[in-house]
């Protein structure tokens, strides 16, 4: 009897040994993962673009400004990343 | 009776095996989570910063923020310094209450800009440095654009505002060379049908001034020599002159050099010190033979001759014509300074006024070393973070009649607060320590008047400040510096006592941003008036989120009062 409990917590015990060791890898990893595959993920190639030159300069007058956010800006973006959430038992506010 | 006493043994030693492993488990994985949460805030630090460098050079060399025009080359390297204050992992009573710096330095370079020219006034191109604690931003310079006089005299110098080094009198005694060159004069001549230069046939001495460079002390610098039979210093420094690294052959009135780098050729490893020391002084002579004869595009212009092993300088304005010897030191702070325009010259060449670029009148002058000291033996004030750093957490007044009410308190550890004077003590032992003002010390080393207007009187040795001294914006961002205040007084905020005048500690000031605009004091080592920069007091307001995870309203429970 004593034995039989004593197992279950024990079980108890490598489950949350190892929940612990999933979370802690998966958050540096997949940090990591996502700053790569972020960084250098494919831009829209029509961003910053000229939309109307002066045929007589050659001068841009006007310039896609919608385009400029999909360009590297979009590669760069700081909060790239939510931090894994450790999902033992129950979720976390 | 002993087996009954044996088998009871054997059921409780399980029980107490799992006990202490059990214990041991979760001690142990608690610091597993202890130590890999540390490095996820590490982690995650230096992958935001990096981004946060590349994003700010790219932003700036294509022209996407205000004030950038179509690309600057101001962030071509951008040197990002990224402070933020981050809760630590604990489990007290009220969860993690301390807080711990992450510092990270990094830089970024786009290179859509990288060949841009660097001319004269091309203020948005020049290197700036930015540091951001707690999401504020502060964009610093390195440098700043300044116009020297090189005349004979104050008199002679065509503008009244150029700058020289410190005051007129200061001016090293040795640094204007009356007899700095051979001038011959040309003149355009009309003779048998064709325009020729007629020159003088005896020329005559000019004066020029006499300014500095740094050469490599090695063999293979043309400009290099140390005195020895194969390599006599005959011509321009002399050999101790070119070692006095203070130039004081320069200052004092008889022309003496105090050699720094000792000699001493019975003494090998003395003798050591100067043949491995990295440079030496070299004397270049304030005349501009761009505009002399030996130029490739001759205009008649005078044949300008100097004496041997001297030379000049050549500056060509449009850059088409490799320069020479633009680095000099034209203003007697023993650092070299980058001429980048060249104007009101005389017929013979000879140079009235500079621009120059100086690295040493930025925001933050990164050119000090260790331990560096100035023309008069003091030593200079580092720029960049203090080791100060102080916390203030606001404690709400109990008075009824105003609520809301309530004064900041500093956070000091470690020893019991003892009161004394006007410092009170107040110690916590119920509630949780709420940090609210992260403080800040970041010197300066010059007021550029980006983040606070001022006036300097260096005459009077006053220093005030101006008429709405808090510009809205620096360089197309927010101001960050929210109050400035000289010795008398601060500006906006008024003064909570207006008898005694306001200062950075004041309530109305002690939760904002404040840069003490610096003031003149009294030098203990030379008892002259020296002017101390400016300082700011960087207050980071961080709404402390943490402290508790499940909050249980109480109000209504019943209480039992012990007497």
């Amino acid at each position: 009897m004593e034995f039989t409990f004593c197992m279950i917590v024990a079980l108890l015990m490598i489950y949350g040994m190892a929940m612990v060791f999933r979370w802690t890898g998966m958050d540096l990893a997949g940090r990591r993962i996502v700053y790569e595959n972020s960084l250098f993920a494919d831009v829209d190639p029509s961003y910053g673009i000229c939309i109307r030159f002066d045929l007589l300069t050659g001068d841009c007058l006007e310039w896609s400004s919608e385009g400029k956010e999909e360009g590297p800006l979009k590669q760069l973006e700081s909060s790239f990343y939510t931090p894994a959430k450790m999902n033992a038992v129950w979720s976390e506010e | 009776m002993k087996i009954d006493q044996i088998k009871f043994k054997e059921k409780a030693q399980t029980a107490s095996e799992l006990a202490i492993f059990g214990s041991i488990l979760i001690f142990v994985l608690g610091m597993i989570v202890n130590q890999t949460v540390g490095f996820s805030y590490s982690q995650n630090h230096y992958l935001r910063a990096m981004r946060l460098a590349m994003k700010m050079s790219y932003l700036y060399s294509e022209g996407l923020v205000e004030g950038s025009g179509d690309g600057v080359a101001s962030r071509n390297n951008a040197t990002v310094l990224l402070i933020e204050d981050r809760l630590t992992v604990d489990s007290g009573k009220y969860g993690a209450v301390d807080r711990a710096p992450q510092v990270i330095n990094v830089s970024a370079s786009h290179s859509r800009e990288f060949f841009k020219p660097f001319e004269n006034n091309d203020e948005e191109d020049a290197a700036m440095m930015d540091i951001f604690v707690n999401g504020k931003h502060f964009p610093l310079t390195t440098g700043r654009f300044k116009r020297v006089c090189l005349a004979e005299t104050k008199e002679k110098c065509r503008y009244n505002d150029d700058r020289t080094p410190d005051g007129w009198d200061e001016w090293s005694p040795n640094s204007w060379d009356s007899q700095c060159a051979d001038v011959s004069r040309a003149t355009f001549a009309y003779f048998l049908g064709a325009w020729y230069c007629a020159y003088d046939s005896t020329p005559y001495t000019i004066g020029c001034k006499n300014l500095y460079s740094v050469v490599v002390n090695h063999p293979n610098s043309e400009d290099w020599c140390d005195g020895t039979e194969s390599n006599p210093c005959v011509n321009n420094l002399g050999k101790d002159e070119r070692f006095d690294l203070d130039r004081d052959f320069d200052r004092s009135p008889t022309g003496t050099a105090d050699s720094d780098v000792p000699e001493d050729p019975s003494d090998p490893q003395v003798d050591a010190i100067r043949q491995q020391f990295s440079w030496q002084w070299f004397r270049v002579k304030g005349i501009n033979l761009l505009e002399t004869s030996k130029n490739p595009d001759d205009r008649c212009r005078p044949i300008v001759t100097l004496g041997l092993g001297e030379e000049g300088m050549i500056f060509d304005s449009g850059l088409k014509i490799d320069a020479k010897n633009i680095m000099v030191d034209v203003d007697g702070d023993l650092k070299e300074e980058m001429i980048v325009k060249n104007s009101d010259n005389d017929s013979n060449a000879v140079m009235n006024n500079v621009t120059v670029w100086d690295s040493q009148d930025g925001d933050m002058d990164l050119t000090i070393g260790d331990q560096e000291v100035d023309a008069q033996g003091t030593e200079k004030v580092h720029p960049g973070f203090t080791q100060d750093l102080a916390m203030y957490t606001r404690v709400k007044s109990p008075d009824i009649e105003e609520p809301g009410s309530g004064t900041y308190l500093r956070i000091e550890q470690g020893k019991v607060c003892k009161a004394s004077g006007d410092k009170q003590c107040y110690r916590s032992v119920q509630k949780n320590d709420h940090v609210d003002i992260v403080e800040r010390v970041l010197q300066l080393s010059n007021n550029t008047n980006r983040f606070c207007k001022v006036i300097i009187d260096e005459e009077k040795k006053e220093v005030s400040l101006d008429n709405d001294p808090l510009p809205a914006k620096v360089d197309g961002l927010t101001n960050p510096v929210e109050v400035c205040c000289d010795s008398e007084l601060c500006e906006p905020g008024g003064v909570s006592d207006p008898g005694e005048g306001g200062t950075c500690f004041d309530e109305e000031n002690i939760d904002k941003t404040c840069m003490f605009v610096g003031t003149w004091y009294d030098d203990p080592v030379t008892h002259e008036q020296k002017f101390f920069p400016p300082t700011i007091f960087i207050r980071s307001r961080i709404k402390d989120l943490h402290g508790r995870m499940w909050v249980t309203d109480t109000s209504e429970d019943p209480y039992v009062e012990f007497k």
